[in-house]
């Protein structure tokens, strides 16, 4: 249950907000919905899960669920929707969720009784049962989205070590103390799982790696810069040694570690998120962040970053909607909205993409009884920041609609 | 409903691989785009879809384009024999990944070589008719009568 009851009178429902932005692709508007408020599914659905075909359980940095409920859902038109890394239906409670149920022998999103779109599960890839030779299972080690491998290496992060230091969105921390992961994977396991997924045709388009930040080490992240050098490394011989479709999310390093990465590894494209687009917020929600580095510091790597990845291989993503998290927040969605794409703007011009994720308000955070913002808001951040980068004619190949799938806005960008 | 809208002679002239396929789209600003697509073919459920090799292609923009906003795109047919068929189709999804993916991926590597595939278009035919020269001709001179030079029509002028 939402809550607030009576949430739908106090802002556009999703066919108003689809007619009132005729030039946004509905089905991009659906998955932000969606998204936004989760998805529960009825047995119907439940009982057309194949679970040797679909994607049920999942370990990755956000998620540890071993349940026989669809990871998450694909849209016709290829659009993913990421509901299920950080579980489902009560794990969204500031709205009701959408539910996903069979009608006439379709799996469709159905809310408040009406078939809004026609949806399909995620399928599980080949290598999700294997084992590696240290017996661990691969599922495990590497988290798949329909095209992509993900790894998270450090499954804790350091910042929840300090009190106070946690972005307060995140559940990392949450969701590590809940289950039985190990804080730190293994390499050898990583890379063997890569290989094995790497043989199946026609499947992964790209390799991702992220996780808690490691803040040890010679230097403030060494730790954490060795820790992906070493996977990377192993990921890259796979590769002949050259350069392949990757993408790492990592703390923001320094020009001379931004450098090793690059020089040391296979790599092609790198990310640090801001989270949040504002320099007093980004100290409010992200207090480790703005302790080790700060805000400009951060922007100030970021544009490092694309120096040695190039423009177009570097990006910073946010965690849209925190930005209007109360009492500090922003008190409208109006100025919101205008503040945070005119620092995309400024960001984007240095060459760095910024992409937005939608915010989910999840029992394990700090944030648990914020409410998101309305589905107009999302859009018009979407269609903003998109039209930014075609402003500065920076592509978003890195994280397209196929690889994350997290990001209405590089939606948008497929036309 | 589908066998109905592509008939015989439109099923025999897909399945024939010297029937050359165009397909045409509009995007968003409005401009039409065709390009020769001669992977399209029949499905097993009465729809087509062809093999999309390159993911920026305008034809893939387009057909994004299309199915989010319920557009449709014209499908043209000339067969060898020169008899030509038009087919008015709706983009229904886009296979991109998974089981169904991974076969037409497989099929396409092992004919063409080492070529990479984006996207597999599935496209629902909603109307079709034949194009052929002599086909439009009679059915024009018997629908419009009207519209026709006087000099072919006279008894004494030829
Ligand atoms: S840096 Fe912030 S968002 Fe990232 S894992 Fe740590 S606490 Fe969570």
């Amino acid at each position: 249950m939402s809550n607030d009851r009576n949430w739908r009178e106090k802002e556009r429902s999703l066919s108003e907000v689809i007619r009132k932005y005729p030039d946004v692709s509905p089905f991009v508007i659906i998955k932000t919905d969606v998204q936004r408020r989760g998805v529960l599914y009825t047995e119907k659905a439940l009982a057309a899960v194949d679970p040797d075909i679909h994607l049920t359980k999942l370990r990755s940095d956000y998620s540890n669920k071993e349940d026989l409920t669809p990871v998450s859902l694909t849209m016709r038109d290829g659009t993913s929707i990421n509901v299920g890394d950080e579980g489902s239906g009560d794990a969204h409670s500031d709205r009701d969720p959408y539910q996903v149920d069979v009608v006439d022998g379709k799996i469709v999103l159905v809310d408040e009784g009406n078939v809004i779109e026609e949806v399909s599960y995620w399928e599980k890839p080949d290598y999700y049962e294997k084992v590696t030779s240290r017996g661990t299972p691969m599922w495990h080690v590497v988290s798949p989205r329909p095209q992509r491998l993900c790894i998270h290496p450090h499954q804790q992060c350091d910042f929840w070590k300090t009190p106070g230091y946690g972005c307060k969105f995140c559940t990392m921390s949450a969701v590590y103390h809940a289950g039985n992961k190990p804080e730190l994977l293994n390499t050898q396991d990583i890379v063997e799982t890569v290989a094995e997924a790497l043989k199946e045709p026609g499947r992964n388009v790209n390799i991702f790696l992220t996780g808690g930040t490691l803040r040890g080490g010679k230097n403030f992240l060494d730790e954490e810069l060795d820790c992906y050098i070493d996977i990377l490394a192993g990921i890259t011989r796979l590769f002949g040694g050259k350069r392949f479709p990757s993408q790492l999310i990592s703390t923001a390093f320094s020009r001379e570690q931004l450098r090793r990465l690059h020089d040391s590894t296979g790599l092609a494209s790198y990310t640090a998120d801001l989270e949040v687009l504002n320099k007093s917020l980004f100290e409010w929600i992200c207090p480790g962040k703005a302790a080790t580095i700060g805000y400009e510091e951060w922007k100030n790597r970021l544009y490092e970053a694309v120096e040695i990845f190039g423009r177009g291989n570097v990006d910073t993503g946010i965690v849209a909607g925190v930005e209007l998290a109360q009492p500090n927040g922003f008190q409208t969605e109006e100025e919101a909205l205008e503040s945070t794409l005119s620092e995309a703007d400024e960001i984007s011009s240095h060459g760095v993409g910024v992409v937005g994720c939608v915010w989910k308000v999840h029992p394990g955070s700090v944030f648990r009884k914020q409410t998101s913002p309305s589905l107009e808001y999302y859009v018009r951040l979407a269609r903003g920041l998109d039209q930014i980068r075609r402003k500065y004619n920076l592509s978003i190949d890195m994280d397209n609609y196929r690889r994350c799938g997290n990001h209405p806005d590089t939606d948008l960008s497929r036309i | 409903m589908m066998s109905a809208i592509l008939g015989e002679e439109i099923k025999r002239a897909l399945a024939d691989p010297g029937t050359v396929r165009a397909v045409a789209t509009v995007g968003k600003d409005g401009a039409p785009h065709i390009a020769f697509k001669q992977s399209l073919r029949l499905r097993g459920d009465g729809n087509l879809e062809y093999d999309e090799g390159i993911e920026t292609s305008q034809t893939n923009k387009n057909l994004v384009y299309s199915i989010w906003f319920g557009k449709t795109v014209s499908i043209s047919l000339l067969t060898p024999d020169r008899c030509g068929y038009n087919i008015v189709g709706r983009p229904l999804r886009v296979l991109i990944a998974g089981r169904e993916f991974r076969t037409h991926y497989t099929a396409a590597r092992e004919e063409r070589g080492d070529i990479d595939l984006s996207a597999v278009w599935v496209i629902e035919p909603v109307a079709s008719y034949e194009q052929s020269f002599d086909k439009r001709r009679q059915e024009e001179e018997a629908a419009h009568p009207l519209l026709q030079h006087l000099d072919r029509l006279t008894v004494t002028g030829q």
